[in-house]
């Protein structure tokens, strides 16, 4: 858009001119020009003036204003959507975003709270591995998105958010505009964002976005904030030699091991007779995964995935006991590796008993110390180890293969034969074992957990299905990254459900069957997210994990009042949704999606799956409130 | 609620058929130290995956009452045959694994070995429970909030309980003494009632064949 000289005005610059030219009429008649003092600043002429700076001036338009620039830097960073609840300290950018950017790359997703938008951006990071654009709106709304921030920086995962917010109090309107306004305006989540600047100027701005994407991507991701002052939203974009430009953006390459730590691991993990590895946030992509189950086939080792790295039928994956006979552990980007060899038992007295071996060599490969802060203690507790590299496994993995192929003798060979056929018999046992144990409680009512999973599974799976959040049982056959959540959250409840919308929107364009078994408590933190999964026709199958509870508090209760010897009757009290019970059928309904319940017969739940999964196949959102077991 | 059984669990959970099922009881039973049995059955971890008394935990399935013989016992313990570590005689001895054994069989309602913990509670306990009071009890007390309304169990809270539920006497001391579950003292629930939920639990009754659900099929 062509800037028109003759309206297009620095709103700042025009007041502080016309300002000082009223003062100047006013002290001697002389001819007043915009910017230059007519008297020398502090006189005590000027001070009256200065004391009373109104004037009667009127500029209504320009066209080409500084979100306009935003804009331009915000397409450079391609981003596809942005999620918002609307807020008047972005008002400019908005409407620079739906009318001079074509509400295109960026789409706007219109969200009904703060803390949804920020969770399917989340959400959408775990898919597709980049950050979704968010707005929001000064003090109040990064108040409520606050949650989601932690969720996202504690699973680390990148999203971008562009706070609006007037820092000169000059700009802000009486009243409201004053909430909503701060001296620092991202401080309050700084203890879980990785940086965040707040520019003063468009050149500023453009420099900033490149570095925050930047630092966003670099390992370990997490959510970064830049703050777009209202004002120079507002402003005109400089036509002069402060003309801003937008920078290249270049990312940075991911860190690998040392080799001389990759050979030394190489060396204990060849020697060991039971050699283990426990893989955490390790596959970044279908690359990732090759790379994992080519590291571990070369030494035929157990692995401990959790993370949903590996084919989960894979004859290698094992669970946790095999951590007790093992001579070295490999630990890939775990984030608990304490909690993960060893045992707390939640009693009166806390008591830790190790799962490990005394003499058990530990190796950890992992860029998630390489940036942790103090407050909060997402870090988990401190793990020794005999060797640590601060690098990531993904890229680590192609040279600590070759280094472990290097090594192997044909004595290790037949060893690891050896290994290979005793873990792949006792994988397919333990699959025959999990298949005879489905069968208790399957004609329960409320349904058990085994059954909905099952029946869920047989209505999708020779669809092209994505898991968009946590569930999933021993019939689940993932064969694909892109068939789990990779990353996790600070466990934040109310995260879960727009999650699930923001990874279905990943996946739309690639056409798959996104499926989500939807928790009770987490759906009612913030429901409106269902209304943008309809509005903007996300398609997504949520399948109701109703058990009419704050299940896991349920249980702490319990285990108090146990403790206590009070009995053990009113776990329910503050704990659990009924009286009345939630029609999340009627809920869904409300907001434009096909649903069908509260479904207590597990006979008629697979005939319902199955009529949801024909409406999300015409792309539309669609929900079965399933009632279940507590777990 | 917030989570749901992963695959791994599941199959982790699954495997108590390993100590459970498969009675071959042709081979000699020796002569253990059950007291000694219940201290190995601690220090060696055996309690970390499978609970003080047998009865599973979060990563181990439930393997009293066992109707294996030892020898079975011995070869599971030597050479796992699921995803339980092997425990080489290095690790524990043929003897230790003796007392550990008769350790299992004092909770699995006594085989002739000399018993730990386990007569003390019984003797105390009813010999016949109220399936139907425990069937109440069941719900009332919120034990099917871990373990589900027929008992069936939960891979990320509590093992399966029935049918064919283990002892009173093992129940009992898991309930008064536990690893992983709340400890429910005299005070919260009787010997009567755990005598009326041990009914609850035997009465339930067999499940299908999974070869009989075709979500089942392999």
């Amino acid at each position: 858009m062509k800037k028109s000289d003759k309206t297009s005005v620095d709103r700042r610059r025009f007041l502080k001119g016309a300002a000082v030219g009223t003062v100047a009429t006013l002290v001697g008649g002389a001819k007043a020009v915009a910017g230059q003092p007519a008297a020398p600043r502090g006189s005590a002429a000027l001070l009256p003036a200065e004391t009373d700076p109104t004037g009667a001036v009127e500029v209504l338009n320009l066209e080409r204003p500084g979100s306009d620039f935003m804009v331009d830097v915000i397409k450079s960073l391609g981003f596809e959507y942005l999620a918002s609840n609307p807020g008047s300290s972005f008002r400019s950018l908005h409407e620079s975003l739906v009318n001079y950017g074509g509400n295109k790359n960026p789409e706007f997703l219109t969200c009904t709270h703060e803390e949804s938008s920020i969770a399917i951006a989340h959400g959408y990071a775990q898919v597709e591995g980049k950050p979704m654009l968010t707005l929001a709106h000064s003090t109040v709304g990064l108040q409520h998105a606050s949650m989601g921030i932690y969720n996202a920086y504690a699973g680390h995962s990148p999203v971008f958010i562009i706070l609006g917010n007037t820092i000169d109090e000059a700009e802000r309107r009486p009243g409201v505009e004053w909430y909503h306004s701060a001296q620092d305006a991202a401080a309050m989540v700084r203890d879980y964002t990785k940086w965040d600047d707040c520019p003063i100027s468009l050149t500023h701005f453009a420099d900033s976005a490149m570095r925050a994407y930047r630092i966003a991507m670099t390992l370990p991701m997490a959510p970064v904030v830049l703050v777009a002052d209202s004002a120079l939203q507002e402003a005109p974009v400089p036509n002069d030699s402060k003309k801003p430009q937008i920078p290249k953006l270049t990312l940075d390459a991911h860190p690998q091991g040392d080799t001389a730590s990759v050979a030394e691991a190489a060396r204990l993990l060849v020697q060991a007779e039971n050699p283990v590895i426990i893989a955490g946030r390790v596959a970044r992509s279908e690359e990732g995964v090759a790379r994992l189950v080519a590291f571990a086939e070369a030494l035929q080792a157990a692995v401990i995935d959790e993370g949903g790295n590996m084919p989960s039928r894979h004859p290698l994956l094992q669970g946790r006991g095999v951590l007790r006979n093992a001579d070295v552990i490999l630990g890939l980007e775990v984030g608990d590796f304490y909690g993960t060899v060893n045992s707390v038992r939640d009693q009166q007295e806390r008591t830790v008993t190790s799962n490990i071996h005394p003499n058990a060599k530990l190796i950890s490969i992992r860029t998630g110390e390489t940036f942790i802060k103090s407050n909060y203690q997402d870090f988990q507790r401190y793990m020794p180890v005999d060797l640590e590299m601060a690098a990531d496994p993904e890229t680590t993995l192609p040279s600590l293969t070759e280094a472990v192929k290097k090594l192997i003798t044909d004595d290790r060979k037949r060893a690891y034969q050896d290994r290979a056929a005793k873990f792949a018999d006792a994988s397919g046992k333990a699959w025959e074992r999990a298949r005879a144990e489905a069968v208790y409680g399957w004609d329960a009512s409320p349904i058990s957990t085994t059954r909905l999973s099952a029946e869920l599974y047989g209505a999708v799976k020779n669809e092209d299905w994505a898991l968009v959040g946590a569930g999933g049982g021993f019939l689940w056959n993932f064969t694909k990254h892109y068939q789990r959540m990779h990353g996790g959250s600070a466990a934040g409840v109310g995260y879960a459900s727009p999650a699930a919308v923001g990874a279905a929107l990943a996946h739309r364009k690639y056409g798959r069957l996104a499926v989500h078994v939807q928790n009770d408590g987490d759906l009612m933190y913030a429901p409106g997210v269902l209304w943008t999964a309809a509005h903007h026709k996300i398609p997504l199958l949520a399948v109701m994990h109703n058990n009419r509870a704050y299940h896991q508090e349920v249980m702490h209760i319990q285990r108090m009042e146990a403790r206590h010897n009070r009995g053990i009757t009113n776990a329910a009290i503050g704990t659990t949704l009924l009286s009345p019970t939630i029609d999340y059928a009627k809920l869904a309904q409300s907001m434009g999606w096909y649903a069908e319940g509260p479904i207590t017969n597990p006979n008629d739940l697979g005939p319902a799956i199955k009529r949801a999964v024909a409406v999300v196949k015409r792309g539309e959102p669609a929900l079965i409130d399933a009632v279940t077991q507590p777990r | 609620m917030k989570t749901f059984p992963t695959n791994r669990r599941s199959l982790l959970s699954a495997s108590c058929i390993v100590l459970l099922a498969v009675g071959l009881a042709n081979a000699q039973t020796p002569a253990g130290n059950a007291q000694n049995g219940k201290k190995l059955f601690n220090d060696k971890t055996c309690s970390m995956c499978h609970g003080m008394s047998g009865e599973g935990a979060g990563s181990g399935p439930q393997i009293v009452p066992t109707s294996l013989s030892f020898m079975d016992f011995l070869a599971q313990l030597r050479t796992p045959i699921d995803k339980m570590p092997a425990f080489p005689d290095a690790s524990v001895s043929n003897a230790e694994a003796g007392d550990i054994y008769a350790y299992l069989k004092s909770l699995s309602g006594g085989s002739g070995a000399a018993s730990a913990a386990a007569p003390q509670v019984a003797a105390a306990v009813p010999p016949e429970g109220n399936a139907q009071n425990g069937a109440k009890i069941f719900v009332a007390y919120g034990c099917f909030e871990c373990h589900g309304r027929m008992a069936q169990g939960a891979a990320a809270t509590g093992p399966r309980l029935g049918p064919h539920p283990i002892s009173i006497a093992g129940m009992m001391k898991e309930l008064r003494h536990p690893n992983e579950m709340p400890p429910y003292s005299e005070k919260t629930v009787t010997d009567a009632e755990i005598a009326d939920i041990h009914a609850f639990l035997a009465s339930l009754p067999d499940p299908p064949k999974p070869d009989s659900i075709p979500l089942l099929s392999k």
